[in-house]
């Protein structure tokens, strides 16, 4: 039995954003009184590149990625980080987090983010309180290009096509397969 | 929160900004101050609500209902399933019915019981996920206001509904009088129609409601000049030009299509439905489908082509008269479609269309030839072709010459095919592609891969293609291809779309009602204010008299939605007929339509020009900050319309849109609701009301017909808003054969997941008629202005102003403006949700990086743009990109909105709080473009009457310091 992770297909990601913006929905990290999204769990990263008249673009949506050797869980000095034993997601607990910002570098990808208001770090959670009833983390069902599946007994290895600008996924052994 | 996890475990993994209960402490904040001011606050405030919940609640929460309804934050109109936690938005997601949301291998069938589709979620764009934002928005209007100063000043009372409609009621009033306006001009029609109405957005279901009430209660024949003219009208002018006003829509059959080329539109981010259209796509990618893209910027949809041709704005029609060129020139177009001269002909030939190919037209008269002309005894309707040299009926043969050059008479006479080829070869593949600005190898690649996909091969164009002088040609012209191919109706070709019920009548069954009808109403009369519609030399015969040629504004009698630039430059110069009083609905005038700031706001100050302006709005806008009243609307979610969808959809497809918040007669938030009951809605902001409520009470207080006892055509009743929508609900629900329960239950109704394709092979929903290359209406009508005849076929054109004269700006503007929008914004409206102006707080002046480095500039740098007719006020921030044709610069629309709550104003001397976050970015509109010769409106394209957003030429100056 493995664990949580994604399926992102690189293909029919058209950067629309709507995934970002539905687990902002969904979590409530929108910062209420300056409008930012610092805190948003889920963001996708528009890579460009190439030269007129061939530019390319391609879209990578980036979230936590439930790691199989989480750097932000080595870490964390206080044990605030742990890893679930039944599906592999990866949590901070809130009243244990002191604020720190070491989990933050130590992510190769940027998952753990500052609650400006609370000084603590969040990050996905992979929709916990979803996931663990049975239904989709809130970023899935909506995906317009079909690009963002989750699995629930995946593992990390099988990381397929991953894109140039990605951290070598040996290092965190993220759960997490890229399509093209 | 701890109930939610308390299974799992006690550990909190996030921290909510806003609790429940602080949330819920707010917005009874916000319903309880239905006669309070608006907040007040010291200082400038941002967003005080995301409009969620902490995270959860889940679909299976005891307080959770799940309800359905339609979106509206573009013309999609997708499903939506809003998951509603004690009568609060906590989630918005797709509705897993609706087929503009899930493809045909997910779709849930209709007959699922809702209670089992409670986990179902469907696909949908960017933009609802925030609509919460929207409806939460602690700007909006909760009071009807009333102006306190001058017009534009800012300052406001708020009154009461009564006192509101009561003194609105009385000065309308008087302007309702059935004398003519002028008796000397009597073709302008009664003193009624100086009262106008100008919705921005107006829907299905809701329009028809206020046709009925403007035009048949009130009386006015300006009884709807909506925004379809800044949006996409010459698109369709053009395909109504094109199918004898059948239809003016087509979309790909992405399904099954293997080669697509998309012109002056991006799909993945605009055109509509576009999360379809993303779905499909990707679908379409995936499967190994190939694409190529026309557009000067590129677009995402161009990031996912196999081909960019990175033509010059404007150009659109020299890339597909260039492309129809090359496929005529090698034979690559279908000529057993192109001759089939009738519809049993094309059946034999496996077609369900056909062409005017083979008709003759007189070259002297520029009509077709008729039997009588010929000396045949036929229909004088019917067709005259030439088989082997002799004359027959288009009506009696299976094929005819394609290539004819003829006499009838002393006429000389040519297919309209032979005038085809001709007009395609005045000039070169390689002219074409000078024009264009590209290389002539991409016309010609395009053309090869178009032509070697046959029928699964279509091109689609939108707004890029139509938004210029000669937008109706240039949308006739990418039309060409899809003829040459003979793709209609075709799997994976040109569809048409499954279409809807009629829900404004339904089909004459029992227990149906036609809900237009209005016993002892009016029948408005008369020339609308803006001319479409109408002839001048026919229908305004003693102002045509007077005048002359040049009208004193263009006329436009091709025309099919009205002309929404033209109002205000019409008001002010009093042509043809001044106005007294203007109704705006959901309105951004001056901030949507290029080069209208100006004459708007110099318009609607002169209470002379304009007695009586009343705006209808959820909270100030550009529009409203201008009126003498504010009539403040309820929400998206907070209403009922029944909007229907775009062709890329092939089956039938009623959508109901209904209020998933708030409550009717009084009853708990979650009580199930009743259609038999009476059914009064009461918004969360109680001092908010629905349209037709609005416009109810106003007509009531009036005494207008098709009010009250007696209404309707079947003698019921009309008193509410719910009255209304049971009789277009009840319209569809009997058409398909469902209850009015079971639509709204699920949010609408929608055919099953049937096959999409008939026994034969071909689309099962289809056109199935006539396709004209040639437009004998144009070529046969004078232009008002010109006097010249119109042109009757596409062509490509350079930019012209209304006199026909060239308009050529380069020598001190060198660049070529055009706008676009991002995925995550709409029109007017999205500054509004943090979330969405969050992904990219500001925009941009795109330019090409060579371009930007030769002017000394980088990425960051602020800029002056400056065209012939104004300069942004705000400064601009340069970004170079690879992405973008050298010599095009290019600005997102939905930036820079000088009022939407962006500014504060005054109510009972208090200052508002707001937004000014709202404003940031440059606003793009207001340069644009005006016509040398008329001066106070934009370059627009006299048939299809679409404004020009693609021939402004700036020039960028680098701001110091």
């Amino acid at each position: 039995m493995g664990q949580v992770g994604w399926i992102i297909d690189l293909t029919r990601c058209i950067g629309c954003h709507t995934c970002a913006v539905s687990c902002q929905a969904e979590n409530n990290t929108l910062e209420l009184q300056t409008g930012k999204a610092d805190l948003a769990y889920r963001h996708v990263v528009e890579v460009r590149g190439g030269q007129y008249p061939h530019p390319f673009t391609m879209f990578v949506t980036m979230a936590c990625h439930h790691c199989e050797k989480p750097a932000c869980m080595r870490a964390c000095p206080v044990n605030a980080i742990t890893k679930r034993a039944e599906d592999g997601i990866v949590l901070i607990d809130q009243d244990l987090c002191i604020g720190c910002g070491y989990c933050g570098p130590a992510c190769p990808y940027g998952a753990p983010r500052l609650n400006v208001n609370t000084n603590k770090y969040e990050k996905c959670t992979f929709c916990v309180h979803r996931t663990s009833q049975g239904l989709a983390p809130a970023c899935v069902p909506t995906c317009v290009g079909g690009a963002l599946q989750f699995v629930r007994d995946g593992k990390a290895g099988n990381w397929g096509e991953v894109p140039a600008s990605f951290a070598d996924p040996e290092l965190t052994r993220p759960v997490v397969t890229f399509l093209r | 929160m701890r109930e939610i996890l308390g299974t799992i475990t006690d550990k909190r993994v996030q921290n909510a900004r806003l609790d429940r209960r602080s949330f819920l402490r707010f917005s009874a904040t916000l319903a309880g101050a239905c006669s309070a001011g608006p907040l007040f606050m010291p200082a400038p405030a941002k967003a005080l609500t995301t409009g969620a919940n902490p995270p959860g609640p889940l679909e299976t929460d005891p307080a959770v209902r799940i309800r359905y309804t339609v979106c509206l934050m573009c013309n999609s109109n997708c499903g939506l399933r809003v998951k509603v936690h004690n009568g609060v938005i906590a989630k918005i997601d797709g509705n897993p019915y609706h087929p503009n949301n899930m493809e045909a291998y997910e779709r849930i069938p209709y007959t699922t019981a809702p209670q089992d589709a409670l986990t179902a979620i469907g696909r949908v764009c960017v933009k609802p996920q925030a609509y919460a934002e929207t409806v939460y928005s602690p700007y909006r209007l909760r009071t009807p206001l009333k102006r306190a100063g001058k017009r534009g000043e800012g300052k406001w009372e708020a009154i009461s509904w009564d006192q509101a409609l009561d003194e609105i009621a009385a000065k309308l009033s008087q302007y309702r009088s059935f004398d003519p306006i002028d008796p000397s001009l009597p073709e302008l029609g009664p003193k009624v129609n100086q009262i106008l109405f100008a919705p921005g957005r107006i829907q299905d279901g809701r329009k028809d409601f206020t046709d009925r009430w403007f035009g048949k209660c009130l009386g006015t024949i300006n009884f709807r000049q909506d925004h379809t003219s800044i949006c996409e009208e010459s698109h369709h002018v053009a395909g109504f030009l094109a199918t004898e006003y059948r239809k003016n829509h087509f979309k790909p059959d992405i399904a099954r299509a293997e080669y697509l080329i998309w012109f002056g539109t991006n799909p993945l981010e605009a055109n509509f439905p576009t999360q379809t259209l993303g779905r499909k796509l990707m679908d379409f990618k995936k499967r190994g489908g190939k694409m190529a893209v026309v557009d000067p910027r590129f677009s995402k949809t161009a990031s996912k082509a196999d081909l960019w041709i990175p033509a010059r704005p404007g150009t659109d029609a020299a890339v597909a008269m260039g492309m129809a060129r090359w496929m005529v020139d090698n034979g690559k177009v279908d000529l057993g479609f192109l001759t089939a001269p009738n519809k049993a002909a094309a059946a034999k030939r496996g077609e369900t269309t056909w062409t005017d190919s083979t008709f003759l037209v007189n070259q002297t008269t520029r009509r077709f030839v008729r039997p009588a002309d010929v000396g045949l005894a036929g229909d004088a309707t019917d067709y005259v072709v030439s088989v082997n040299g002799n004359f027959a009926l288009a009506s009696a043969v299976d094929s005819a010459d394609p290539n004819v050059t003829t006499l009838v008479g002393k006429d000389a006479a040519k297919s309209v095919f032979q005038m085809v080829v001709e007009r395609l070869r005045e000039r070169t593949v390689a002219q074409y592609a000078a024009i264009a600005g590209v290389d002539e190898s991409l016309l010609v690649r395009a053309a090869q891969e178009f032509a070697a996909h046959g029928k699964r091969s279509v091109a689609n164009m939108y707004r890029g293609t139509c938004a210029s002088t000669h937008g109706s040609y240039a949308v006739l012209a990418v039309y060409v291809l899809n003829m040459l191919a003979g793709n209609f109706d075709h799997a994976g070709g040109n569809a048409g779309g499954g279409g809807a019920f009629n829900f404004i009548k339904g089909s004459g069954k029992p227990g149906q009602v036609d809900a237009s009808v209005v016993p002892n109403g009016v029948t408005p009369k008369g020339i609308p204010l803006t001319r479409w519609g109408k002839k001048y030399e026919i229908d305004a015969p003693n102002l045509f008299a007077r005048d002359g040629y040049p009208a004193k504004r263009p006329w436009f009698p091709f025309a099919t939605l009205g002309n929404y630039q033209e109002v205000m430059p019409s008001v002010f110069d009093g042509y043809p007929y001044p106005l007294k009083a203007l109704f705006t609905y959901w309105n951004a005038w001056p901030y949507s339509t290029p080069g209208q700031r100006e004459i708007f706001e110099k318009t609607v100050a002169d209470e002379n020009k304009l007695p009586l302006f009343v705006a209808i709005d959820i909270e100030m806008g550009e529009t409203s900050a201008w009126a003498d009243y504010i009539l403040p609307d309820t929400t998206v979610l907070e209403r009922w319309s029944t909007p229907t969808v775009a062709p890329a959809i092939l089956t039938r497809t009623n959508g109901w849109r209904q209020p998933v918040i708030g409550s009717f007669d009084d009853k708990p938030w979650d009580a199930p609701f009743d259609p038999a009951a009476t059914n009064n809605y009461r918004p969360i902001i109680p001092g908010a009301r629905m349209l037709e409520d609005i416009l109810l009470d106003l007509g009531r207080r009036m005494g207008l017909p098709g009010h009250g006892a007696g209404a309707f055509a079947d003698g019921s009743a009309l008193n509410n808003a719910w009255d209304w929508y049971r009789k277009l609900f009840t319209n569809v629900a009997i058409e398909a054969g469902i209850t009015v329960e079971d639509g709204i239950a699920r949010g609408g109704y929608f055919d099953p997941v049937t096959k999409e394709t008939g026994a034969d092979g071909l689309l099962a929903s289809r056109y199935g008629n006539l396709i004209r290359f040639y437009q004998e209406n144009l070529a046969t009508t004078k232009d008002s202005m010109t006097g010249k005849l119109f042109d009757g076929m596409f062509n490509w054109y350079p930019s012209r102003d209304v006199m026909d004269r060239v308009v050529d700006d380069s020598k001190d503007f060198p660049l070529q403006l055009v706008t676009y929008k991002p995925i995550f914004h709409a029109m007017a409206r999205t500054a509004m949700n943090p979330s969405l102006m969050a992904l990219r707080p500001t925009n941009f002046v795109e330019m090409n990086t060579a371009d930007g480095r030769a002017m000394g500039l980088e990425t960051g740098d602020m800029v002056r743009v400056i065209s012939p007719s104004g300069s942004i006020g705000e400064k601009a921030i340069v970004q170079l990109t690879e992405g973008i044709r050298p010599g095009v610069v290019a600005i997102a629309h939905s930036y820079g909105n000088w009022q939407l709550s962006s500014e504060p104003y005054f109510v009972d001397g208090r200052r508002t709080s707001y937004d000014p976050t709202r404003r940031s970015g440059i606003a793009v509109n207001p340069i644009m473009r005006l016509d040398p010769y008329l001066k106070n409106v934009t370059l627009q394209d006299k048939i299809g009457c679409n404004p020009s957003y693609q021939e402004t030429r700036v020039r960028i100056e680098r701001i110091e310091g």
